[in-house]
């Protein structure tokens, strides 16, 4: 089901919890609320759901307006963060329980929860209560509460923070496998952009209410629409270096790149660690002298402090490069991969997007 | 430190200091709970002694022969069981039909905004604060005109009112402490809010009802002033009033019939203490943190 | 397990509305609420109410009769109370009384409660047997203790055989020894209560708190008054409003004993109350007397309230 939200405003007495966003999104569409905390990304989603007024704005689901409509006739799931199941009744109640107040007869309503149990693997705990449930069965408990009755749109809000990282990153799969089988629009709010990126077909950046981006993963990352995102958006953070554009070069208090067209305004230059090479010689751009060397495995992060650069800049490199604290190296820049951002945040340049590499020509 | 917590380290600490304060804290704990067992042993001894044994002075302080017999005498001398029974219809009568009152009324003051609901509660909450004699005349003239004096049924109304502020107050903080999101959880699903209460909410505040139920339960059976007064015929009495009589009535108290029935009268408590001992507990502890 | 949306948590002064009814798709007022609240408002409003306003006119009449003639006579029962000096002789019994009722088992509550919290074998055991005589009927408590005090009595016998008298007391009939009687009965009474109470409230404390304390160097004594104490200030003062309340209603207790004799050395507020309602059958002034028990709850509840900071309701 289509979902239209349009200058959505919710506001909290003097507090304006969300701030004029709109976007829409289409049937089957998976889309990513993602933002710091108090982003508005939960209100947001709850204002979808019903379970807040909004203070201005519409909201439709399949072309009807619901702006106003009580949570029961949005034809919404709703999956919630700490589940929120019923505590007193059994797996297989908590699924069946909102289908009993339906036209569904019982033998219906009984065999939809059975295969929903089974397609989510929970089929022999049906019968027990969720105290005697693990937080993972609890969580599929809670899907299959929502599945089961074949809603419109799925609203999951950070159904993943209460596990722990390794059953988080599984669930993460089965997720997106889950979507692709039951094909309904999804909104799914977290903090982690890491789910966001791994898991949507598009994402909503979000910050201080107001929505940033939203736009496909791979173009958030390359193409941020402004300082907030690019920053938000990849771990280890983007760098940002104070620079000034003139006669068709980038100055930074360290180095001098060539400067793309368009950007004479530029105060700021973006970029990704990864777009940064360090080597043993002096041919880069720069110097600079390895703070702190973190292994972390396939690839390590250098904290580095370049020699005329007050901001600390952060480099990946590949898991065979080792350094120690007090190295010097010398730091090349990917200039293919840099980003430039005027005073106010927004971008004005941004390296040209992923596509996917077309299968090796023979 | 606190003085349990260095108490509690030196319990677990060096052997020596550890037995000392160990066994002074038991004592002193048992010495406790000794003086307050004295009153109910004494009860219970002097309920078995003879007619001449509780002359004696000083009083013998384990009964020589050990009857039962007050027991039976005293029986014969009024209509105990009725009492007893009256007792249970009151008490039962005004737990079920306060909770049914009350649970309705406290769901909303706990979980729903409308306009007045703050003064609603603060209008239930006022009763507690109320001493019931104030209203014990006007209510005995009301009942009276209602045709509710010298009935169960106009006791039974009586005590519900009285504890409806109390059990709304106990109630309303028990509501209130549910989570939000298991609600919610049932209006997306598209469940009626009637059903909601019933089918969610209800079964989940079970430990706040039980508690409330043994309250209400336990504090009519012991109630005394409006038992008296509303009840004026002898067998409708309360167990409570009808000891009362039994002590004013005779002439020379036949101290261990009196107490044979004492002990009658409080063995029920008694048996459901130690069945509910818990939830007695958690219940009079709870009540305390708003 | 959260139980309140995480941004409102953050939020914190603002809670949004829930289930208001601009949620509702009909317009108009929800009737709902209103509909849950019905049965007891009603059952409120008939039993309670309309007679709290009744009494409040009968405060300004002059019964005799149930059902009788009223006239009116304007605070003159108001009056005849005040200058009654053996209403405030009650009075003044009642204040002893609430200390016996509140203050004494408060303090042996919490001795006990500190002791039983040290976790030595047997806690509950021991917080159970002295819990119960709080369940013991009120009657079956004054008839047992009247006895106990009696002239034939344990205590009698005890004082007697050890020598400290020769001949046995009347406590319960001696106008000095009447009321400290029934509060012996009273604080055998509330002292469970008060232990069940206030050693929820220690164990409610975590152990980590003390540890602090134990690491800052403070002495067991300072931790105890600046930590403990502190920590079941609510606790405290919630039962201490609902005793002295209590205190003001209390009439079993001192009717079984001693009906308030002898002289009224133990007569009580509300016991003297009972007698000018119902023995002497003066209506208008037994509902003036109510109303003036009433006053004195209410003040005393604010009084406490305020002396302590802050609306704990």
């Amino acid at each position: 089901m289509k979902l239209e939200i349009e200058n959505l405003r919710k506001e909290f007495g003097d507090l304006v919890a969300v701030d004029d966003v709109s976007m829409t999104i289409e049937d089957g569409e998976f889309v990513t609320f993602v933002g710091p905390s108090g982003c508005g990304k939960t209100t947001t989603l709850r204002c979808v759901a019903g379970l807040e007024t909004p203070t201005s704005g519409a909201l439709r689901i399949g072309g009807e307006d619901m702006t106003y409509a009580s949570p029961e006739e949005r034809g919404t799931a709703f999956v919630f963060q700490d589940y929120a199941l019923y505590p007193h009744m059994t797996a297989r109640k908590n699924m069946s329980f909102a289908l009993e107040s339906t036209s569904m007869d019982s033998e219906e309503i009984s065999q939809r929860v059975e295969e929903t149990a089974e397609m989510l693997g929970i089929r022999e705990h049906l019968d027990q209560t969720p105290g005697e449930l693990s937080g993972g069965q609890q969580q599929r408990v809670a899907l299959g509460r929502s599945i089961v009755r074949d809603p419109k749109i799925f609203l999951l809000d950070e159904p993943l923070s209460n596990l722990d990282a390794k059953l988080r990153v599984q669930m993460r799969a089965e997720l997106q496998q889950l979507h692709r089988e039951i094909e309904s629009t999804t909104i799914y709010v977290t903090h982690d952009q890491e789910e966001a990126m791994t898991m949507s077909d598009r994402i909503a950046i979000l910050n201080d209410g107001s929505l940033q981006q939203i736009a496909p993963p791979e173009v958030a990352y390359s193409q941020p629409a402004n300082e907030f995102v690019a920053g938000f958006i990849g771990s280890p953070s983007m760098n940002f270096v104070e620079c000034t554009v003139a006669d068709g070069s980038v100055t930074t208090g360290a180095f001098s790149v060539d400067a793309p067209g368009g950007a004479e305004t530029a105060t700021t230059l973006g970029i990704r660690p990864e777009n940064l090479s360090l080597g043993h010689g002096t041919d880069g751009h720069v110097d600079a002298e390895v703070a702190v060397f973190e292994q972390v495995g396939s690839f390590n992060i250098v904290y580095l402090e370049i020699d005329g650069l007050n901001e600390e800049v952060v480099a990946q490199v590949s898991g065979e490069q080792q350094f120690d604290p007090g190295d010097r190296v010398s730091v090349t820049v990917d200039t293919d991969r840099m980003h430039l951002f005027a005073d106010d945040g927004e971008t004005l340049h941004n390296p040209p997007v992923f596509t996917k590499q077309p299968a090796a020509a023979e | 430190m606190s003085v349990a917590t260095r108490i509690r380290d030196v319990v677990s600490g060096d052997s020596d200091v550890r037995t000392v304060t160990r066994v002074g804290t038991i004592g002193a704990l048992t010495v406790a709970t000794i003086l307050v067992a004295i009153p109910l042993y004494w009860m219970v001894a002097t309920s078995l002694k003879t007619s001449v044994q509780i002359g004696v002075f000083p009083p013998y302080l384990v009964p020589p022969t050990p009857t039962i017999d007050p027991y039976v005498d005293a029986l014969q001398t009024g209509p105990w069981a009725q009492w007893f029974l009256n007792t249970v219809v009151i008490s039962g009568g005004s737990t079920l039909f306060v909770l049914a009152l009350a649970t309705p009324a406290a769901y909303v003051l706990g979980r729903r905004e409308f306009p007045a609901r703050k003064p609603i509660y603060v209008l239930f909450i006022g009763i507690l604060m109320i001493p019931a004699q104030i209203l014990l005349i006007p209510m005995y003239t009301l009942f009276s005109r209602l045709g509710l004096i010298n009935t169960r049924l106009g006791l039974i109304v009586a005590y519900s009112a009285f504890f409806l502020g109390f059990v709304v107050f106990l109630l309303h903080s028990f509501f209130t402490n549910l989570p939000d999101n298991v609600e919610d959880a049932a209006r997306i699903g598209g469940v009626p809010e009637w059903r909601t209460f019933l089918r969610v909410i209800l079964p989940m505040a079970k430990p706040g009802i039980a508690t409330a139920a043994i309250f209400v339960f336990v504090f009519t059976w012991n109630e005394f002033l409006f038992a008296l007064t509303f009840l004026q015929t002898q067998d409708l009495y309360t167990i409570s009033v009808g000891l009362q009589q039994f002590q004013g009535l005779r002439g020379t108290v036949v101290y261990n019939q009196l107490f044979a029935m004492s002990t009658l009268a409080t063995l029920p408590l008694m048996i459901a203490f130690a069945l509910f001992s818990e939830q007695f507990i958690k219940g009079m502890a709870g009540l305390n943190f708003k | 397990m959260s139980s309140r949306n995480t941004l409102s948590d953050r939020i914190g002064r603002y809670v949004p509305d829930r289930f208001s009814s601009d949620t509702a798709t009909e317009p108009g007022i929800d009737w709902t609420p209103y509909v849950y609240l019905l049965p007891a408002l009603v059952l409120y409003a008939v039993v309670l109410v309309y007679p709290f306003v009744d009494t409040f006119i009968l405060s300004f009449q002059r019964v005799t009769t149930l059902g009788g003639e009223r006239r009116w006579v304007g605070l003159q029962n108001y009056e005849a109370i005040l200058s009654d000096p053996i209403f405030w002789r009650a009075g003044f019994n009642t204040i002893i009384f609430s200390v016996g009722m509140v203050f004494v088992p408060l303090v042996l509550g919490l001795g006990l409660a500190v002791l039983i919290d040290t976790g030595v074998s047997g806690t509950s055991t021991f917080r159970s047997l002295i819990f119960v005589p709080v369940i013991v009927p009120l009657v079956v408590a004054g008839i047992v203790f009247g006895w106990l005090l009696g002239t034939n009595g344990l205590l009698n016998s005890f004082l007697v055989g050890a020598g400290i008298i020769e001949e046995p007391m009347r406590f319960l009939n001696s106008t000095t020894w009447s009321l400290p009687s029934v509060l012996l009965m009273v604080v055998w009474k509330r002292t469970g209560y008060y232990l069940v109470i206030l050693l929820a409230g220690l164990q409610g404390i975590p152990d980590n708190v003390y540890e602090a304390a134990k690491v800052a160097g403070k002495s067991r004594w300072e931790t105890f008054r600046h930590i403990t104490l502190p920590l079941l200030k609510p606790a405290i003062l919630v039962t201490v409003i609902i005793g002295i309340i209590d205190s003001v209603k209390a009439f079993a207790h001192v009717y079984v004993m001693t009906g308030g004799g002898p002289s009224h050395s133990s007569e009580i507020l509300a016991t003297y109350f009972y007698k000018v309602a119902f023995r002497f059958f003066q209506f208008g002034k037994g509902a003036a007397y109510g109303f003036i028990l009433f006053a004195i709850a209410l003040t005393l509840s604010l009084l406490v309230i305020r002396f302590s900071g802050g609306s704990e309701v």
